[in-house]
C-alpha cells in the first residue's frame, strides 16, 4: 500500500489543457499497478476511502509495452465510466510485453462516500513513456490523459 | 525553441514556410503580442506536422486561439482533396462535436437580475452536471442508434424542442453519412446513459446578457439587442464521442502503417478519406456528431422549462428561440473553391469554427444575406461574442474562424492559484452566481486560467475573417 495523496510512487505532469502522470514502480508488475492507482487518484478527490469489496479480472492486449500501459488505464476508465466501478488496490497476475492479466478491487462509486474529481475523455498515445527509470533503478511510466 | 521560423505576412497573419517533408506553408492567425503563447507550448510545430500530411490543400492553418493539442493543434483547420487526401480523428478531437448554442429571449436584464439566483438553482436541478452524469432518459441500443442517424430531429421528434430549432443549427442538426454499424459496442456503452448530461470540465449552461451591440444591422438580422437576457449551451457528445475518436486512433495507428503515411506525430494518424478505414471513421464521427446535436438539443429542453418555472412566466412571454448552434470540433465534407475550381474537401476544424459568408446555400436562410452566426463563448467571469462569417474567410480559410479563448494556465496551477479564494464570492461581486457539481470545477475554470477572449477576437476581425455583431456578459453559470 502506498500513499494516495501522490508523491510517493506517482507525480502529476502540468498540461496547459490536460494533465499527465508520472509513475514509478520496482518492477514492471508493480509500475503497472501503480499507474492504475495514480489514475484513481486523479479521478477521485478521496481515493484512500475506496473499499476493496470486490475484484475484477481484467486482461488486455497490445502491440507493444506502451500501448499495453494505455490499454491497461483505458480499460479501468471505461469500467468507471460505464459500471461506475473505482478501485483502490491492482495485483498484476501475468505481464509481458503484449499481453496483461491483473486484478482490480474496488467497489462501485457511492456519492456519499466518493468524490470524482475529473472525467478521461481518454488515455493518450502523446508522448507516451513506459521503460527502465530514466532517473535511476526501475521502471517508469509517463502517461498523458485528455480531460 | 522551434526550429520553424515565422515570417510575418500581414499584422494579424503568419506563415510557417514551407520546409522537409511540409506539403504546403502553414499559416497562423495571430497578432504580434499573441506569438510568444504560441511558441512557448510549440503549437506552431504542430501546425507544420500537420502540414506534411497527404492531399492537404493551400495552407495547414491555425486560429489565434491556437494552442497545444494531440497530433494537431486546438484552433487548426486543415482541408484535405477527398482523392488524395486523408482524415484523421486527431484532427477532430476527442469531444467529436463539442459545440456551443445560443438562445435568445425577449426578456430584458432588469427582469431577470434579481431572480438570477432561482434561475441558475432550476437549472442545475433540471440539466443533469458534473462527472459521470447519467440522464433522465433510458435507451434501448436500437433507439440510441436513431440517435445517431437523425441527431437533433430525433430530439424534436420526441418532444425536445420545436422544428424551428432545427433551422438555426449547423447542418440542421443531423450530419448525413451516420452508419451505426461502425461505432463499437464499447461507444455504445458509454454513451447510452449520458445523452442529454452536460457533462464536466469547461461545459456550462451560461444566462447572461448583451452588453453590447457592435453592429446593429447584423444585431438585429440574427434578432439581438442590447440589455436582452440571453442563454449559452456548451457540450458534446460525451463519453460516446470520446470512445469513438479512442477506438478510431487505434485503427488509424494501422491504417497510416498499411498505406505508408509518414507521420511526424503518432497523434497524426490517418487513413485516406476514400478507404475503407477513411470511411468507416467517417461514418462513425457522424454518428457522435448527431448525439452531440440530439445532446445539446435536449439540454436545451430542459433549460427553457427550468427557465420559465424560475421566472413563473409563460413561455411565450420568455419565447427563447436559438439563435444558432456552431460544431468546434468535427471534419466535413464540403465544397469550397480552389484554384478557380469547385472542389470537394474534408474539412477538419479542431477548436475552430464554421464561419461560412454571405450568400452560401448551408447558412439558414434567415442569416443568408448577411452570413452564418459564429458563436465564441470566454470564461465564465467575462464576455463572450457573436460575430458572422465572411467572403474573405471563404477565401482564405475555407470559412472558418476561432472558437475561444485557450486555457493559460493548467488546471492544477489554477486549484493553486485559486486556494485559500473564495472564488465563487469573488464571482458573485462582478455579477455573476455560478454553480457547479464540485468546487473544484469553479477553481479550475476560474477567469484567470483563461486568455481573455476579446484578443482573439479583435484578431479575427482585424484578419476580415469575422465581423463582430455583439457581445454578451454571464449573469449566473451551472459548471459540469
Amino acid at each position: 500500500m502506498g500513499q494516495y495523496t501522490g508523491g510517493s510512487f506517482f507525480e502529476i505532469i502540468e498540461h496547459t489543457g490536460d494533465v499527465g502522470v508520472r509513475v514509478w514502480g520496482r518492477t514492471k508488475e508493480e509500475l503497472f499497478e501503480n499507474a492504475g492507482r495514480a489514475m484513481f487518484c486523479l479521478l477521485l478527490r478521496n481515493a484512500d476511502r475506496v473499499q476493496p469489496r470486490f475484484r475484477r479480472c481484467i486482461a488486455v492486449r497490445a502491440n507493444a509495452l506502451d500501448e499495453l500501459m494505455v490499454n491497461w488505464l483505458s480499460e479501468l476508465n471505461f469500467n468507471f465510466c460505464t459500471e461506475n466501478e473505482v478501485y483502490r488496490e491492482f495485483k498484476v497476475l501475468e505481464i509481458d510485453d503484449q499481453f496483461l492479466r491483473a486484478e482490480a478491487h474496488g467497489e462501485t462509486f457511492n456519492p456519499e462516500v466518493h468524490e470524482a474529481k475529473i472525467e478521461i475523455k481518454a488515455v493518450t498515445f502523446h508522448q507516451v513513456y513506459v521503460g527502465p527509470r530514466r532517473d535511476g533503478p526501475g521502471w517508469e511510466a509517463n502517461v498523458i490523459f485528455d480531460i | 525553441m522551434s526550429q520553424y521560423k515565422l515570417r510575418k505576412v500581414t499584422d494579424y497573419l503568419w506563415e510557417i514556410p514551407r520546409e522537409g517533408k511540409m506539403r504546403v506553408p502553414g499559416r497562423i492567425y495571430a497578432t504580434e503580442d499573441m506569438l510568444p503563447d504560441v511558441t512557448k507550448d510549440n503549437a506552431h510545430i504542430q501546425v507544420a506536422n500537420v502540414a506534411t500530411l497527404p492531399g492537404i490543400v493551400n495552407y495547414s492553418m491555425a486560429m489565434p486561439d491556437i494552442h497545444w493539442g494531440y497530433g494537431f493543434p486546438i484552433g487548426g483547420v486543415a482541408a484535405f482533396d477527398v482523392e488524395s487526401g486523408v482524415i484523421s480523428p486527431g484532427g477532430v478531437g476527442y469531444d467529436i462535436n463539442c459545440g456551443v448554442r445560443l438562445l435568445r429571449t425577449d426578456l430584458k436584464r432588469e427582469e431577470i437580475q434579481d431572480k438570477i439566483r432561482d434561475v441558475v438553482s432550476a437549472l442545475f436541478q433540471h440539466v443533469p452536471s458534473g462527472v459521470g452524469s447519467t440522464g433522465a432518459i433510458k435507451l434501448s441500443n436500437k433507439e440510441l442508434e436513431r440517435v445517431l442517424v437523425e441527431g437533433a430531429h430525433w430530439a424534436v421528434e420526441n418532444g425536445f424542442g420545436t422544428e424551428t430549432d432545427l433551422d438555426h443549427i449547423e447542418e440542421s442538426g443531423r450530419l448525413p453519412g451516420a452508419d451505426p454499424s461502425y461505432v463499437s459496442a464499447r461507444a455504445m456503452e458509454r454513451g447510452r446513459p449520458q445523452l442529454g448530461t452536460l457533462g464536466s470540465g469547461n461545459h456550462f449552461v451560461e444566462v447572461g446578457f448583451v452588453e453590447e451591440v457592435y453592429d446593429e444591422k447584423l444585431a438585429q438580422k440574427l434578432g439581438l439587442f442590447e440589455g436582452q437576457v440571453t442563454m449559452i449551451v456548451h457540450t458534446g457528445s460525451r463519453g460516446f464521442g470520446h470512445q469513438v475518436c479512442d477506438d478510431y486512433i487505434r485503427v488509424m495507428l494501422k491504417a497510416s502503417e498499411k498505406y505508408g503515411i509518414e507521420l511526424p506525430d503518432k497523434q497524426l494518424c490517418c487513413a485516406p478519406v476514400q478507404s475503407p478505414e477513411g470511411k468507416q471513421y467517417y461514418a462513425a464521427m457522424a454518428c457522435a456528431v448527431n448525439f452531440a446535436f440530439a445532446n445539446r438539443q435536449m439540454i436545451t429542453h430542459w433549460a427553457r422549462e427550468a427557465f420559465v418555472k424560475a421566472l413563473g412566466l409563460p413561455p411565450s412571454r420568455v419565447n427563447m428561440q436559438v439563435v444558432y448552434e456552431v460544431a468546434h470540433n468535427i471534419a466535413k465534407l464540403e465544397e469550397h473553391e480552389v484554384d478557380g475550381q469547385r472542389k470537394t474537401l474534408c474539412v477538419h476544424r479542431k477548436g475552430a469554427t464554421r464561419a461560412f459568408g454571405p450568400g452560401h446555400p448551408a447558412v439558414p436562410a434567415a442569416y443568408r444575406d448577411v452570413g452564418q452566426p459564429v458563436l465564441i463563448p470566454g470564461d465564465m467571469g467575462r464576455y463572450s461574442y457573436v460575430l458572422v462569417g465572411t467572403e474573405k474567410a471563404m477565401v482564405e480559410t475555407f470559412g472558418s474562424t476561432c472558437h475561444g479563448a485557450g486555457r493559460v494556465m493548467s488546471r492544477h496551477e489554477a486549484t493553486r492559484v485559486a486556494k485559500g479564494r473564495a472564488l465563487k464570492r469573488e464571482l458573485e461581486d462582478r455579477g455573476v452566481f455560478v454553480m457547479a457539481s464540485s468546487k473544484e470545477t469553479i477553481a479550475e475554470e476560474m477567469p484567470e486560467a483563461y486568455k481573455d477572449v476579446s484578443r482573439v477576437v479583435e484578431a479575427v476581425a482585424l484578419a476580415g475573417i469575422s465581423v463582430k455583431v455583439a457581445k454578451l456578459r454571464p449573469l449566473g453559470v451551472v459548471k459540469g
